[in-house]
């Protein structure tokens, strides 16, 4: 604090925020454009000028120093104020009852009405409104040139695709070097459509959809704007009616918190919708995980929740139809059927795969019932397809399997080490944070991955081993750490054990070795070494290019052991972190949808935790763990297993090796699929239950943070779906559990009865925006930073765990091509979704196969060409780009398709050890060409972003502004 | 357990409350198409998301205009409808019917009188001895009076 004089009298103001915002904190209006909490001061609009020590300073870029004189009372600061929202309206024509905008959260208009401004002075502009983007559109006519879209463009998710021409008569904001916006480099994000203060910048969603009057044609609005001016230039009436309209807004638009039900970054925001049609996604500043921040998918990828082929009713087997019935005649058929099942070969015949998109309410539903009501530990969750090995590589080092801290921690460090992950991709939000830690602060970034995506062609040190040596490059840079004394002596000592049996493991280890089996230069991993032994502070980022092979939970473990070897876990700023690619996939696990663990990561052979449960419960539980779901697959095949309940899983294109999985399908006694949609594996179940989207619910997430996240339901469950956990409770009772009603609040509170690490764990805590990272004490402290005082182990120590790299398991020669796989930004999955959204499906039509230019030379494949990849385990075609994100003999295919291109058509069924998990990125393919019929063009259309240039800048450039000759500074 | 099915599901058989209303819907089909083209015309204008919200958020659009709209002016204006209310109250339709009625016939011979002569004594000593011209000059001259009476003592 400091001491500052406030029109003459005494104040204490803080510094940790600009001069605006503390004096808005003493109650006083300082009228504001560009000013944005989460963007700074861009200084673009004068609106928020005051006198400090005597001079006119725009308020947002001061900040409070000790014995400053600061008036806000003297009428020039008021006309300067004025003046400056004179000008802005100078470029915006003011008619509010038409816009869109009018929903009582207009910068402009209110700040203008604040003021008591009756009057505008508004100049046309030469430019035409851009609507050819299928997500938002651009209107110069409307724009008050205050930078906010740029900066957060540039400098918040850093895709650097616009900026604001200063030079231009007048200024506007430009795409890539003048491109049209469906023609540019632009993702979709749609943070600029979020942060505009007016209606410049607007989600195509709400557009013509939000006011009673904002849908009449342009023609019209002109007309309309032209009378009310010539009937009278006082903008009195104007602020009246639209004051009016947008109270009468409140009344039809419903705003409800949520959290995206997408990726794992667990970005939350609001979602504002008129009966179910959703107008648009609005994250808030005190969204925690993301800000103002948005990917393509989380901002506009909801036309799914609306889409005709929903499931509505349930669906019966009969013969070769479903035929729909009744929720009654449903649940009744999957109550007999499991419990013939369990009566005739026993609890553990039945298996349940519980949904990652389901809430962490329904997921302790689900486990609950596999246990209590069926038996059973046969329960497990899609962490089993990906993040399973991640988890065993921290339990093994650190003893939580979990990340170590939070976004904010791996925005703060020196250096984030990313290993098999395409961030920029998979978890656009979380990329964003770490682009502009090395934009604005120089935050060093190394990318460990076969292909040069954005990532890798932003990093300071780009290493691209030989598919399945990571584990060997890791142990090669601990050797060279080690052989230099980087190590970090005092961590290693206070706080870890058995550094000397890693010390002999890594011995061998030397940069030399390490070159011959990973490719990678010696030079390059001492320089890998040496960029980790210069950080102060480093986070270690891996994905499913880690732990989708045969040794995944040894290179989760190399990876841990590397950060304790340089004392990076325990401090801000540090620690290894698992980017879980699914919106619940951190919770579901969490809540326990494990076979060998209860909630809380409890073992089943815990006999305390084992004992606590069975007393809430009071049922016995049994004390061996259940099967993983790659092994309920193998225990259908050889009879063990009879009946199998899937929630929210398209098990049969998410398995390697598709055509086990559908033998599979084929010979179980009895399969029941619980959907959004009749997916590939619905379309192989005796009853299909109508399941709801999570727009539809109320109940919490869990982000790869660890951090709980409250949503609420912005409309009812479409036809007669219901959510997981009412079904899960509904089929529990038709087994005579005698469960209460479903009930999201009693089941969380049940849940932190029995699980110590959310003993504080309530809704009351949770209520909004607010959000819990556990462990959270029974006193509500939760903990965004683990392993401060001690590790997860008896003794307080973490564990240095020797690995041991092992040449991959290898297929025939002739499989002479190695097979990457794994997400587009713009698509989740199989597509179910994301192929119901036609924007999307305009920027993405399909999947493909990227080819090196090497290799298509080799080959003589161009864009566009039809191949087929043979593998060992099978066949598929898919349609070529050709592109250097891949190199030399190395594929990527895309994951999004459920036909003849699905990649798990491909993939083997060899598991990494531990954990089952497959070893989809092992795959090994050949590839055959097949003809070419006449011209054939890319299956990348022209609105596809990809390989266009972007065009950084430092941000909105106020400079520019100032340099023009037009400019007229505050109070001049 | 058995082959993936792709076909649409064969639909339920219908039932419940919708079930029992379906005579009478099919009874009153073509009324209930002109409804609910009715309906769709007054969605599709806006008028009953206007009203619906207007009416959903009736506390916040009082507070605005009781905000918005100056003290001093809003009380001038319920005044002056409140006067103008209890004038037309107190007006007897029976007396009101015939004045009314002879408005129009009025309009259209000042209209067909319209010239643009000055008018001179002469003229006006002839025209009263028109007897319609004497007769509603009477009318006048009697309002007049009235009104007088009615307003003796006010300022």
């Amino acid at each position: 604090m400091v001491h500052v004089l406030l029109d003459g009298m005494p104040r204490e103001l803080a510094t940790d925020r600009p001069l605006l915002e503390s004096l808005r904190h003493e109650g006083l209006s300082i009228p504001s454009l560009c000013y944005h909490p989460k963007l700074g001061p861009l200084r673009t609009c004068d609106a928020c000028v005051v006198l400090v020590d005597g001079k006119l300073q725009r308020s947002c870029a001061v900040v409070p120093a000790d014995g400053m004189r600061v008036e806000v009372r003297p009428p020039l600061v008021a006309a300067a104020q004025r003046g400056a929202v004179e000008h802005a309206l100078e470029n915006h024509e003011l008619a509010c009852t038409l816009c869109d905008r009018n929903n009582g959260d207009c910068e402009l208009h209110n700040t203008a009405l604040a003021l008591g401004i009756r009057h505008q002075a508004y100049r046309a502009k030469p430019y035409p409104l851009d609507d050819s983007s299928p997500f938002y559109v651009y209107n110069p006519a409307q724009c008050i040139q205050c930078g906010r879209c740029v900066e957060a463009c540039q400098n918040v998710v850093v895709n650097e695709v616009i900026h604001m021409d200063w030079s231009l008569d007048p200024p506007r904001v430009v795409w890539d070097s003048g491109r049209s916006i469906d023609d540019s480099s632009c993702v979709s994000c749609g943070t600029c459509s979020t942060v505009c203060p007016v209606d410049a910048m607007m989600e195509r969603s709400i557009r013509g959809r939000a006011g009673h009057f904002s849908g009449i044609s342009a023609a019209a609005r002109q007309r309309l704007v032209g009378w009310t001016k010539e009937a009278s230039p006082d903008l009195g009436p104007l602020w009246l009616t639209s004051e009016v309209e947008a109270a009468a807004r409140r009344g039809s638009i419903r705003r409800t918190k949520t959290v995206c039900t997408f990726c794992g970054v667990g970005c939350s925001f609001e979602v504002w919708t008129r009966g179910r049609e959703v107008l648009k996604v609005a994250p808030r500043p005190e969204s925690p995980a993301n800000g103002i921040a948005t990917c393509v998918k989380g901002k506009f990828g909801y036309d799914f929740v609306n889409s005709p082929r929903r499931l509505v009713r349930p669906l019966l087997r009969e013969g070769d139809r479903f035929r729909e019935v009744s929720w009654e005649v449903a649940l009744a058929e999957v109550a007999r059927r499991l419990g013939e099942v369990r009566a005739q070969h026993g609890p553990d015949a039945v298996g349940v795969i519980a949904t990652c998109t389901g809430t962490n309410e329904e997921a302790f539903v689900t486990q609950k019932f596999a246990r209590q009501v069926l038996g059973t530990h046969n329960v497990d969750n899609c962490a089993r397809y990906c993040q399973a090995p991640a988890t065993t590589g921290l339990f093994r080092t650190v003893g939580v399997g979990a990340d170590a801290g939070t976004m904010a921690d791996i925005e703060s460090a020196d250096l984030v080490l990313t290993v098999g992950s395409n961030t920029a991709e998979a978890h656009p939000v979380l990329a964003g944070r770490v682009k502009r830690a090395q934009k604005l602060r120089g935050q060093q970034l190394i990318v460990v991955d076969p292909r040069r995506h954005e990532m890798a062609a932003r990093a300071d040190l780009f290493l691209s081993p030989r598919a399945g040596t990571d584990l060997a490059l890791l142990n090669g840079v601990a050797h060279v750490v080690l052989a230099r004394g980087w190590e970090d002596a005092a961590f290693i000592a206070d706080r870890t054990v058995g550094v000397d049996a890693f010390r002999a493991a890594v011995a061998s280890w030397t940069p030399e070795r390490t070159e011959a089996v990973t490719g990678i230069p010696a030079a390059d991993i001492v320089r890998c070494a040496e960029i980790l032994h210069a950080a102060r502070s480093a986070c270690a980022l891996w994905a499913m290019g880690v732990t989708q092979h045969q040794n995944g939970s040894d290179t989760s473990t190399a990876i841990c052991n590397l950060l304790l070897l340089t004392g990076n876990f325990g401090r801000p700023g540090t620690g290894g972190y698992p980017l879980r690619g699914h919106c619940n996939v951190q919770g579901v696990s969490d809540f326990g949808c494990l076979p060998g663990f209860l909630p809380g990561y409890q073992r089943v052979d815990d006999d305390a935790a084992r004992a606590r449960v069975e007393a809430e419960w009071g049922a016995p539980l049994p004390r061996t763990k259940g099967l993983t779901s790659t092994e309920m697959v193998d225990a259908i095949l050889d009879g063990r297993l009879h009946a199998l309940y899937v929630i929210g899983e398209d098990k049969l294109l998410a398995d390697a090796d598709e055509a086990k999985v559908r033998r599979a399908f084929e010979s179980v006694d009895f399969l029941v699929v619980q959907e959004l949609f009749l997916t590939r594996t619905a379309e192989c179940a005796d009853v299909v239950l109508p399941a709801a989207a999570s727009l539809e619910k109320d109940g919490t997430f869990t982000s790869t943070e660890r951090r709980i996240q409250r949503l609420y339901p912005a409309f009812p469950p479409l036809g007669e779906a219901k959510s997981d956990g009412e079904i899960v409770t509904a089929i529990a009772n038709a087994m005579g559990a005698g469960w209460p009603e479903y009930d999201p609040g009693r089941v969380l509170d049940e849940a932190a009865r029995v699980t110590p690490i959310f003993a504080g764990v309530s809704r009351e805590r949770l209520e909004g925006f607010a959000s819990l990272l556990w462990p959270v004490g029974a006193d509500g402290t939760d903990t965004p930073v683990l392993h401060e005082t001690s590790f997860a182990f008896p003794d307080g120590r973490a564990r240095f765990f020797p690995v041991e790299w092992r040449p991959p398991e290898e297929d025939a020669p002739e499989f002479d091509l190695t097979l990457d796989n794994g997400r587009l930004l713009e698509h989740f999955h199989w597509g179910n979704l994301t192929y119901e959204d036609r924007a999307i499906a305009h920027k993405v039509p399909g999947t493909f196969v990227e080819v090196s230019p090497e290799l298509a030379t080799e080959r003589g494949l161009v864009d566009g060409d039809s191949v087929r990849l043979i593998s060992p385990t099978g066949a598929a075609r898919a349609r070529v780009v050709v592109t250097d994100r891949v190199r030399g003999r190395t594929l990527f295919l895309t994951l999004h398709d459920r036909g003849e291109a699905a990649v798990n058509r491909l993939t083997s069924d060899r598991r990494d050890g531990p954990t089952t998990t497959p070893d989809y990125k092992g795959t090994r393919v050949r590839l055959e060409r097949l003809g070419r019929a006449g011209p054939v063009a890319s299956p990348l259309p022209r609105a596809n972003p990809r390989g266009k240039p972007r065009v950084p800048v430092s941000g909105a450039d106020v400079e520019q502004k100032w340099a023009r000759p037009d400019y007229r500074a505050p109070g001049a | 357990m058995a082959r993936p099915i792709r076909s649409p599901p064969e639909p339920a058989p219908p039932e419940g409350p919708l079930e029992e209303l379906r005579p009478d819907l099919v009874e009153s089909v073509e009324s209930l198409r002109a409804l609910l083209e009715l309906v769709r015309r007054l969605d599709e204008r806006g008028v009953l998301r206007f009203s619906a919200g207007l009416l959903g958020e009736e506390d916040r659009v009082v507070e605005v205009l009781t905000e918005r709209l100056p003290a001093a002016d809003v009380r001038k204006a319920v005044r002056n409808l409140e006067l103008l209310v209890r004038a037309f109250r107190d007006l007897d339709p029976t007396t009101l019917a015939p004045l009314a009625g002879a408005v129009p016939g009025a309009l259209d011979a000042a209209r067909a009188a319209q010239e643009d002569r000055p008018l001179g004594w002469l003229d006006v000593v002839s025209a009263l001895r028109d007897p319609e011209v004497n007769r509603g000059l009477r009318m006048v001259l009697g309002f007049l009076r009235g009104m007088g009476r009615s307003t003796s003592g006010a300022p």
